[in-house]
């Protein structure tokens, strides 16, 4: 499951929509000689068979598993989707020190589309044989240990194992002074390094949180419960375990207030952003509506940002057209955002359009100082519109156009009910309950009527069974065993001769029946008889069906009686 | 039966006509205090949330409208009126999202309460028969129609609960007052996902909390805060 959880926020609020193959590794840096784990995933689409990935200079590459699941995936602008997720799973082996590009590779899907995916880049490094390590080491803290009011810090946490384990529970301080942000959830993941006679287990996680309160912060250790499996498994299945608690250093946050005075038209994103406007369109008519659309990229978070309009421009309307903001914890455990703003426009006035920059005032973390963006919007075309050029508009066929009155005018409200039950009770219940009561009567008659059956068809087997049995219940009952099969329709043939001669089966004398029986059934019978005989005691193979022939000369001698 | 359906109709009839003389006479408030508290206690006819809506009409309460509209269409699907000013309030919101559908598609001809009758008296008929067929000590062959007739009473009341049951888990609610912020958790520092304007006709998934996990009619889905709809259960 962990890695559809991964899954969900590489993919969450796709812009667009068609198969997608993504390529990640789990460990982005490895020791010569360790394996990783890289895993190609296809949203909405697959390919015939497990795809065979180039292994690149420096990398060996073996497949390793797949797994395929049906996802929730929101998609932009039109809600959840749900998609098929394939994963393929690889076994990454680095041989040579260096930086290994891996991909993009190019997939063909099973309705014959191409898809490339991303690449990746691995890191190999040398072996550390010398490097005295813990067997269970855990480290926390924020990336940096200075913020400022407003800026979004990452507080991220990791445990590398080099024993066994089985599980990682994280208790984390409490963020006194920080919260999370509304948009960008917490990371956490796991995976494991096979190296040559260990393996390397790694739990980590990133939280971003946003620097509320000012001053120096002190944070509690991070606690980790690590489960270390101790014993052999007991006859369920289940293997014991003894749990050690782990310790990160405490984490130190000195958050300082935003420098004074602050702008007037500050924005109050905090954060390295960038901006840029988009229009759909070159060209309009007077009246027309065009898309803008105004992207944000930083590592800040979008919290009550609205960009500024244009309230005194009287050549235009602008009217709000929704927006969506998306951030995450990257790989690196960076915070990033994104945001699309967009508006309409409908200019009111022919010729060129050409608006003001947007200003925009944030505060640069990295500078340490309030930043003006100048965000330019394109020009726009404006030819006349329709009324504008006096031009009347002319109904098809030269005919006069159709009057239309006003909505309010021919569509009428319909009145109240004066008279009637002001309230309803429920009844669905009550007569449903009163249905089954009425049915009580006649399931009783029928289910004595059905026990009376019961009894009866009882009585009449039970009969059955007392008496001896007949050459047709032998019929009935063939087994499938070709011996047993045999000696049962030898015994039907016996006993059909018996009633025949109305002589008990043990004193029949079989071959002075046959001889007394009528000319045109004698043959017939003394033949299937000779069969049966050779079939059982000589052992050769029938030449005929036998059950058949055994049925029909019952049935004759039955008739002959 | 049919002496009791009536005096209970004449006895509860006052209020309706008493709220629609306060309507009548513009004393919108007052009509609302008289049949609110009915309402309320989810005891409210069809005709009580169709008159209940006209008043927040009028009031110009578009979204509470279209609330009790949607509580009258439930308990009197074949009242033109009822789908007639539901429309009317709908085309006045503006920028909503289509509105849910019925649970089940038979609730656009029968309420459960109709359906289980329906199955009640089939049921009752078809015992009956049966039970004549065996005192008479007929052929086997004739108790069959009474048995079929049975089981599709039972069936009918069935599905009648079975519908019911759909509507008490998965209401209507409809947006009210103002705006509802539409997040991806039941938190209420959930991530915001979209906003429904007043009026918005959802479908309640499921509840957690003080939030409701929503679905409108594009199938856009998010947990919004209990406030911020009413629910038409």
């Amino acid at each position: 499951m962990r890695w559809l959880l991964l899954l969900t926020a590489l993919f969450a609020a796709l812009p667009a929509w068609g198969a997608q193959v993504t390529l990640r590794l789990d460990a982005q840096t490895l020791q010569v000689g360790q394996s990783g784990r890289l895993t190609v995933y296809m949203v909405d689409g697959r390919t015939k068979h497990a795809p065979r990935l180039e292994a690149p200079e420096g990398v060996e590459i073996s497949f390793a598993g797949s797994s395929q699941e049906f996802q929730d995936i929101q998609v932009e602008g039109q809600g959840f989707a749900r998609v098929l997720v394939v994963g393929f799973r690889y076994r990454i082996t680095a041989v040579v020190e260096g930086a290994v590009p891996i991909g993009p590779f190019q997939f063909t899907m099973t309705d014959g589309k191409k898809v490339r995916s991303n690449a990746v880049v691995m890191s190999v490094v040398p072996r550390n044989e010398a490097e005295e390590l813990d067997a269970i080491d855990v480290d926390a803290g924020f990336g940096a240990n200075k913020a400022w009011e407003g800026q979004v810090v990452v507080y991220s946490y990791k445990l590398t194992a080099r024993v066994p384990t089985m599980r990682v529970q994280w208790q984390l301080p409490e963020f006194e002074g920080l919260r999370y942000p509304q948009h960008g959830q917490p990371v956490n993941n796991e995976y494991v390094i096979d190296d040559i006679d260990i393996k390397i287990h790694k739990a980590f996680g990133h939280h971003p949180l946003i620097a509320t309160a000012t001053g120096s912060k002190d944070f509690a250790a991070a606690l980790a419960q690590v489960q270390i499996p101790n014993g052999r498994p007991n006859i369920f299945g289940v293997r014991p375990y003894k749990v050690e608690v782990r310790a990160s250093e405490p984490a130190a946050l000195a958050i300082r207030p935003l420098p004074q005075p602050v702008p007037p038209t500050f924005s109050g994103l905090v954060g390295d952003f960038s901006f840029r406007s988009r229009l759909d369109q070159e060209k309009a008519a007077v009246g027309q509506s065009v898309n803008w659309t105004i992207e944000v990229v930083g590592d800040g978070a979008i919290e009550g940002f609205e960009p500024p309009g244009y309230p005194d421009e009287k050549r235009i309307s602008l009217y709000e057209n929704g927006s969506t903001v998306r951030a995450w914890v990257d790989d690196d455990g960076d915070f990033r955002t994104t945001a699309a703003f967009k508006r309409v426009i409908v200019a009111a006035v022919e010729g060129e359009l050409a608006l003001d920059p947007l200003k925009i005032v944030t505060f640069s973390p990295t500078k340490g100082e309030y930043v003006t963006h100048e965000v330019a919007v394109q020009a726009l075309q404006v030819s006349p519109g329709r009324e504008g050029a006096g031009v009347g508009v002319e109904s098809f066929g030269g005919a006069a156009p159709l009057a239309v009155a006003p909505v309010g005018d021919t569509i009428d409200f319909r009145e109240n009910y004066r008279w009637g039950m002001g309230w309803a009770p429920p009844v669905a219940n009550l007569a449903t309950l009163a249905a089954f009561g009425a049915a009580v009567p006649s399931g009783g008659v029928l289910f004595l009527v059905s026990l009376a059956r019961v009894r009866r068809w009882s009585a009449v087997r039970a009969e059955s069974r007392k008496r001896p049995p007949t050459a047709r219940d032998h019929l009935r009952a063939l087994p499938d065993e070709p011996e047993r099969r045999l000696t049962a329709l030898d015994s039907a043939l016996r006993l059909a001769l018996a009633e025949y001669a109305k002589v008990s089966a043990s004193t029949l004398d079989r071959a002075a029946v046959l001889q007394a029986l009528p000319d045109e059934i004698r043959d017939h019978v003394t033949s299937v008889s000779d069969s049966l005989d050779r079939a059982r005691f000589a052992g050769m193979p029938a030449d005929r069906d036998l059950a058949t022939d055994v049925r029909d000369a019952v049935v004759a001698l039955e008739k002959a009686q | 039966m049919i002496a009791l359906w009536m005096w209970l109709t004449l006895a509860m009839a006052g209020t309706l006509s008493e709220a629609d003389d306060r309507f009548r006479s513009g004393e919108l408030d007052a009509a609302i205090e008289v049949m609110a508290p009915v309402a309320d206690a989810g005891w409210g006819s069809g005709k009580l949330h169709y008159n209940l809506g006209n008043v927040y009409y009028r009031k110009g309460e578009l979204a509470r409208a279209v609330l009790h509209y949607r509580f009258a269409q439930r308990i009197r699907p074949r009242d033109g009126n009822v789908h007639h000013n539901l429309a009317l309030a709908r085309s006045e919101l503006k920028g909503l999202p289509d509105p849910v559908g019925l649970p089940t598609t038979w609730m656009a001809l029968l309420t459960s309460g109709e359906l289980s009758i329906l199955g009640l008296g089939l049921s009752s008929v078809g015992s009956l028969w049966v039970v004549v067929w065996y005192r008479r000590k007929e052929r086997a062959i004739l108790a069959l129609p009474g048995t079929v007739i049975l089981v599709v009473g039972l069936v009918m009341c069935t599905m009648a609960t079975a519908g019911w049951w759909t509507t008490q888990q998965h209401p209507v609610a409809v947006v009210v007052d103002s705006e509802a912020l539409v997040r991806d958790a039941a938190r209420t520092d959930g991530g915001e996902r979209f906003r429904l304007p007043p009026g918005s006709e959802l479908l309640v998934v499921r509840e957690l909390g003080q939030f409701l996990l929503v679905e409108d009619g594009d199938g856009r889905r998010g947990w919004i805060s209990v406030s911020a709809a009413a629910v038409a259960r």
